[in-house]
């Protein structure tokens, strides 16, 4: 199946939860120099993504998974992604049909001073890595989640470091980070 | 009551000389390296180990499993803020006499990392101190093995009564090594400018070393 009709069946399935987003620009093959055709066809696929809102999380998860058309049986990856500094920060799920070969990304945007999002953890085992990266780098708290500490940084290490404003560590238990040893400073 | 004697105060006769001879010439044609790799470093120096390079024809090819049966640490490769401690444990459950070599930029200060790395250590001689460097990213198998012949000079040097007279390698070859530096500089940066800078930031890693490094580390390395 192809996302467009994924997405078209999603959208028929949730009208509330999903949000309309602009389209991204088509990628137009004059501008990209001298890259594999298959490489911009695949940009191409993993840009067809669908938006939805956070509270729904879980039910269209599930859809996804026990719906027959569907049948999403295996979560590929959970990325959490901050945009820009001040804006909402981002958690796509691309999900992954064995039995059909297609997948599918859903994205969701939730506030940056309250990120919280329901843990998958008990609907797909695979994410509970995922998502303690997610937490460790990004710092999205994933409500549900067993074990939701570091998996990356040291236990007691400060901030998460994917954020747009990320304060870069002077000291680490007493060892300079050495920020002070830049080059033409 | 006369002072104990310090042995480091003896000069060094006839028989300690021949002493310090004998058990340099064993220590050097067998310095067992621990069997720890970090990153992409640790691939050369199993590639060093295997059959094309075979450090075993330098004695140094016994890769040991436990750091109370090894004389040297290859730290090779990035060393993060979470292993610091680790490496830490390792390097004080290896006993005297142990050498530390730090296999390839990320080891040495950070390599690629050394700017924006906010979870690497800017080099391992932070925690530990370090005997040699081995430049590269990663190096090539020759530079390892040129770095382990580098140690065996050092180890040559040693005395019994005063390990650190190995430093008197540096002193003797303090022109040519410095000349050598500077023949590197001239081909890198043609720009004196860019030079000027070059040297402005080693004066400035100098002083921040002297700062904050343990004096063990400055001693050794």
């Amino acid at each position: 199946m192809k996302p467009t009709e994924i997405n078209a069946i999603l959208k028929e399935k949730f009208p509330q939860y999903v949000v309309e987003r602009a389209a991204y620009p088509e990628i137009k093959a004059a501008e990209v120099p001298a890259r594999p055709k298959a490489l911009l066809k695949s940009a191409q696929i993993l840009r067809e993504e669908i938006q939805i809102k956070p509270e729904a999380l879980r039910e269209v998860i599930l859809y996804c998974k026990n719906e027959s058309r569907l049948s999403f049986d295996m979560l590929h990856c959970v990325s959490g992604i901050d945009y820009k500094a001040g804006e909402p920060l981002g958690v796509t799920y691309t999900l992954t049909s064995i039995k059909h070969k297609h997948f599918v990304c859903i994205n969701t945007r939730i506030p940056r001073d309250k990120p919280n999002i329901a843990s998958l953890v008990d609907i797909y085992p695979a994410a509970d890595w995922h998502e303690r990266e997610t937490f460790d780098l990004v710092g999205i708290i994933f409500e549900g989640h067993p074990n939701l500490k570091r998996i990356l940084c040291a236990d007691d290490w400060d901030g998460h470091p994917l954020r747009k404003d990320y304060v870069f560590p002077q000291f680490y238990h007493g060892i300079p980070t050495a920020k002070e040893l830049r080059w033409n400073s | 009551m006369p002072s104990k004697p310090d042995i480091t105060d003896m000069v060094p006769g006839v028989l300690l000389t021949k002493l310090d001879w004998v058990i340099n010439w064993g220590r050097r044609n067998s310095i067992w390296p621990m069997g720890f790799g970090l990153a992409c470093c640790a691939i050369e120096m199993m590639a060093t180990a295997a059959t094309k390079f075979d450090l075993d024809r330098f004695g140094a090819g016994v890769f040991r499993g436990s750091p109370r049966q090894s004389d040297l640490m290859i730290v090779s490769g990035t060393v993060t803020h979470k292993m610091g401690p680790r490496i830490r444990t390792l390097y004080e459950q290896m006993p005297e006499p142990r050498y530390v070599m730090a296999h390839g930029a990320c080891a040495t200060n950070g390599g690629p990392y050394y700017e924006f790395g906010y979870h690497v250590m800017k080099g391992v001689d932070l925690i530990i101190p370090v005997d040699l460097y081995v430049p590269g990213c990663p190096p090539r198998p020759e530079a390892l093995i040129d770095g382990i012949m580098k140690l065996q000079e050092m180890i040559k040097r040693e005395s019994v009564a005063n390990r650190h007279r190995r430093l008197d390698y540096w002193e003797d070859h303090k022109d040519e090594l410095l000349k050598e530096l500077d023949s590197h500089k001239n081909t890198f940066f043609e720009n004196p400018e860019e030079k000027e800078s070059i040297v402005a930031w080693e004066k400035k890693v100098r002083e921040f070393r002297e700062k904050y490094l343990p004096k063990e580390a400055l001693a050794t390395a």
